[in-house]
């Protein structure tokens, strides 16, 4: 077996809100390897874009800390980098896709110069070629290459989308983090782009990490899926182990808020509460509230268990 | 574009007049014979027809104000009333004055108010951000003629560096002027570049720039400081509409011979070719600033520039 | 985003009168800016009851008396007592910066939503007048009108009031230019709604919050040009002892008794840096959006 490509080691990290604290990821830890696509599933809130965000290391210094933790990524750990090798793996061998393409981009820049940014940042291109592989990058995502000179505000919103792809692809990375890369899309455009993101992928062999909410994209495009709730990874698995063999009770709620037309159900299921208030977490199992399984063995320490090779699960009635 | 900023030159000619007839139209309401008020109330009948008559005054409004506005079309603005120089003349010679002092705290306005706000915006929630707040809540709040009085007092009456009047006429009797009377602007400013700083400080874009790896002093001179620059430009727009508001004020303090002091000299004496000539001077002011605000604007960002091409086309 | 079709009032209704002074008086600097601004105003209007002194009352052997145990502030050049003009004078000052201030908001409000909300023509042609009002700025068209309408209390309010007009009217315009295309408003007039319904019932609950924030920092600055309007010798004349006009009484003696200058003064920023800061805190707990 090869190494792992990326590894991930109880990451925390928390905001600072006022005198509060919110623990927004508390000791996630996963891996992957080379060309593997990491789906991470949980509802608004629960820590997913904090996660790719410390990967990146672009937190805002002022309000948010990444308390400890190891980012390996192929051997090397991220979180002793000084900022200026950082600045070499930004955008090169980590790229990002972000959730809302409205405001991802610069409004005072054409799109162009935006993708040709990050392309003279990790080449040693002279401007002119520069604009040439932005030009292609354009067209990579199906965007005229005449597209170049205009601005943001002259496209539409899953065209600002293929953009931002465009931006985060145009120099090669080896790990690709897509926040939410089709919430803010209609669903037409969002099959759309989701295609768009998994054939760039194949063709350039990127490892990715997704962010979402949506059970259906992970269902089209990872490999690997964390289920996570209130910055812990509650269930982790492949693709099958959690789709085919959900045993977390919150994967199980959130399958059950699938609507299913073969069962001919008329209500859909809703997991009953609402995600815990991230300044006081409870103790022991965080779900444990709003569990209909939970016992008094939930309050106490919660061991991650090895149902089969590669499928965890983070509950005690397992 | 072009055809853009014509339009708006043509209109701002418009909104001159206009102002300039609504002016006239209140000083014409003022009750007071002007002859009297010029000869004294001792002067003879006769005296007075004949003075009224060489005014104009004896005339129906209309005539009047018809003559008023082809005066100030042809931009002679008539002789005073009281001194019977001709305004224009006047204006010419105490234009200096206010064009330093609006000009240099314009100046001072735009380059420290934008360095504070971004300076406090960078140091969001730390004492220096808070300090450069309370100080700048401070001049917002305090009448900006009683800062000045203040100035005088520390400045002249107990250090003796700077003079309290306009008497000397050197470089020193401009500081304290230029200085009181751009406080109030500059501390607006630097709260409006604060908010605006602070607004694209968190802006997503930002972040996609150092998700590229770009550089943070790049991030900041490249992404940043362009978008927060443009509601920092209307805020000096507002700031110049207030060093000229405020002028008359200033110079009324400073005892300086400007255009602000005439039109308060013009206003007690009742001298309406005076107030309507230094109002027209104030609007035509007011409005160039407004247009290259708005000019700059549409100049920088390619949103509001894609709005007038626009309705450049549909024409 | 389903919200949008309601009309976002219905939900700011259930927020009882107390919980929003509560959210507007949050942080400390605008409980500061309360708890000054009360006991400006109670000095105010109280104050003069208790006050041994009149407002005209002199005594020749107290001129320009520094300030003492009987008289807090000193006595100015006639040997009257500064702490009970303050009081007095206040006033006039408060009185005239909520009075134009309540004033050019309902006026300029009324301009703004007609012109918004009909468009075209009309709007046209109001905010071309806007654009002819306000080429000059405030304070200079407060200078010309209280000029044509004289000195005293009622012309300067009204001065004040033209002067800022033209801001208000232009801030509800954009407010209802944004508002205008939302679906509650074609909601209500899908279902046949009176276009003065409409504007009153619908647009202006939603395009009226920046225009509190506005006015109630408006009452601040009106404070300050009422009182530069006095200084230069318009607006409230001595001997009113409006807080500008005794500014402008203690001018000639700004050499050599330089304490006169310093009470109303001081008492003017304080006013105006209390309503400032309680404009910041009705901003913050009205549009969270806008928290800094």
């Amino acid at each position: 077996m090869s190494e792992n490509f990326l590894e991930v080691k109880d990451l925390e990290a928390y905001y600072t809100q006022g005198k509060d604290i919110v623990q927004a990821v508390n000791g996630v830890s996963f891996s992957m390897k080379k060309g593997q696509t990491l789906g991470l599933v949980g509802e608004t809130g629960a820590g997913k874009t904090t996660i790719a965000k410390a990967i990146l290391r672009i937190l805002p210094d002022i309000a948010a800390h990444v308390k400890s933790g190891k980012i390996v990524l192929e051997g090397e750990d991220l979180m002793t980098k000084s900022e200026d090798e950082m600045y070499e793996i930004r955008g090169s061998k980590i790229a990002m896709i972000f959730q809302d393409p409205m405001t991802a981009l610069n409004p005072l820049m054409t799109v162009g110069d935006q993708i040709l940014e990050v392309l003279l940042l990790h080449n040693d291109y002279d401007k002119k070629t520069g604009m040439e592989k932005a030009g292609d990058m354009l067209e990579l995502v199906g965007i005229p290459r005449e597209r170049y000179v205009e601005y943001p505000h002259q496209f539409s919103g899953g065209m600002k989308q293929r953009v931002v792809i465009a931006m985060a692809l145009a120099c090669d990375p080896e790990l690709l983090l897509a926040d939410e890369p089709t919430t803010a899309l209609d669903v037409t455009i969002q099959a759309q782009v989701l295609d768009l993101i998994r054939e760039l992928r194949e063709k350039l062999e990127t490892s990715m990490i997704l962010i979402t909410h949506d059970l259906g994209v992970i269902a089209q495009t990872c490999n690997l899926v964390a289920v996570i709730y209130a910055g812990k990874i509650v269930e982790m698995g492949t693709l099958e182990d959690i789709f085919d063999h959900p045993t977390h009770p919150y994967t199980k709620g959130l399958f059950g808020s699938l609507p299913s037309m073969a069962q001919g159900e008329k209500r859909l299921h809703s997991i009953p509460g609402l995600p815990p208030d991230p300044t006081h977490l409870p103790e022991g199992c965080a779900f444990a509230p709003r569990c209909p399984h939970a016992t008094e063995a939930c309050k106490g320490a919660i061991v991650n268990k090895e149902l089969t090779p590669g499928h965890f699960c983070l509950c005690c009635g397992v | 574009m072009y055809r853009y900023v014509i339009n708006r030159l043509l209109w701002m000619i418009v909104i001159v007049l206009l102002a300039a007839v609504v002016v006239f139209t209140l000083m014409y309401m003022i009750p007071g014979d002007p002859a009297k008020l010029m000869l004294g109330l001792e002067a003879s009948e006769e005296v007075l027809a004949q003075k009224a008559h060489q005014l104009g005054t004896d005339q129906p409004y209309i005539v009047q104000l018809g003559n008023y506005l082809w005066s100030v079309i042809t931009l002679n603005f008539g002789n005073s009333w009281k001194y019977s120089v001709p305004v224009m003349q006047e204006l010419g010679a105490r234009l200096k004055h206010t064009i330093i002092i609006g000009g240099v705290g314009m100046l001072l306005n735009v380059f420290i108010g934008t360095v504070l706000g971004i300076f406090a915006a960078t140091h969001e929630g730390k004492w220096q951000d808070s300090l450069t707040m309370v100080i700048a809540m401070v001049f917002i709040s305090a009448p900006g003629f009683w800062v000045a009085l203040m100035a005088i007092i520390v400045f002249s009456s107990y250090l003796g560096i700077l003079p309290a009047t306009f008497i000397l006429c050197d470089w020193r009797s401009y500081v304290l002027p230029t200085i009181c009377g751009a406080l109030g602007g500059i501390a607006i400013n630097a709260r409006q570049s604060r908010s605006a700083m602070l607004e694209v400080i968190r802006a997503d874009f930002v972040t996609t720039a150092r998700a590229k790896g770009q550089r943070e002093g790049i991030v900041v001179r490249r992404h940043m400081l362009p978008n927060a620059l443009m509601p920092i430009i209307t805020g000096v727009g507002g700031g110049l509409a207030m060093i000229v508001a405020g002028s008359a004020v200033m110079e009324n303090v400073f005892s300086v011979p400007g255009v602000g002091q005439y039109l308060l000299d013009g206003v007690n004496q009742r001298d309406r070719p005076v107030v309507c000539g230094c109002v027209v001077f104030f609007a035509g002011f007011t409005s160039i600033a407004i247009l290259l605000t708005d000019l700059a604007y549409a100049f920088l960002d390619p949103r509001i520039k894609a709005q007038y091409t626009r309705r450049k086309k549909a024409k | 985003m389903a919200n949008q079709v309601e009309s976002p009032l219905a939900r700011r209704k259930q927020i009882p009168g107390l919980e929003f002074f509560q959210r507007m008086t949050k942080s400390w600097s605008s409980k500061l800016g309360f708890i000054v601004l009360a006991v400006i105003v109670l000095f105010c209007v109280f104050g003069p009851l208790f006050s041994p002194y009149t407002v005209d009352e002199y005594h020749m052997e107290n001129m320009y008396a520094l300030p003492s145990l009987a008289h807090p502030f000193g006595c100015d050049h006639m040997g009257r007592d500064i702490m009970v003009r303050l009081m007095v004078g206040g006033r006039y000052s408060l009185l005239m910066g909520i009075i134009a201030s309540l004033a050019s908001a309902v006026i300029g409000v009324a301009i703004g939503l007609i012109a918004g909300y009909f468009g075209g023509i009309v709007e046209t042609i109001l905010m071309r007048f806007m654009d002819v009002w306000s080429a000059l700025p405030g304070m200079l068209l407060c200078i010309i009108i209280s000029s044509a309408l004289g000195e005293g209390f009622t012309q300067t309010i009204i001065a004040l009031t033209i002067g800022s007009i033209p801001g208000c009217a232009r801030m509800t315009r954009g407010q209802v230019l944004a508002e205008r295309s939302k679906e509650y408003i074609e909601a209500a007039e899908s279902i046949n709604c009176s276009k003065v319904s409409i504007m009153f019932r619908h647009l202006l609950p939603n395009v009226i919050q920046p225009t509190i924030v506005v006015t109630t920092m408006g009452i601040g600055s009106i404070i300050n040009m009422a009182a530069s309007l006095s200084y230069i010798g318009l607006g409230v004349q001595p001997p009113t002892p409006e807080w500008g006009a005794m500014l402008a009484d203690a001018k000639g003696y700004i050499m050599f008794y330089p304490h006169l200058m310093a009470a109303p003064g001081i008492i003017i920023a304080l006013t105006v840096l209390a309503v400032n800061l309680l404009g910041d805190g009705l901003r913050d707990a009205l549009d969270p959006k806008l928290r800094g």
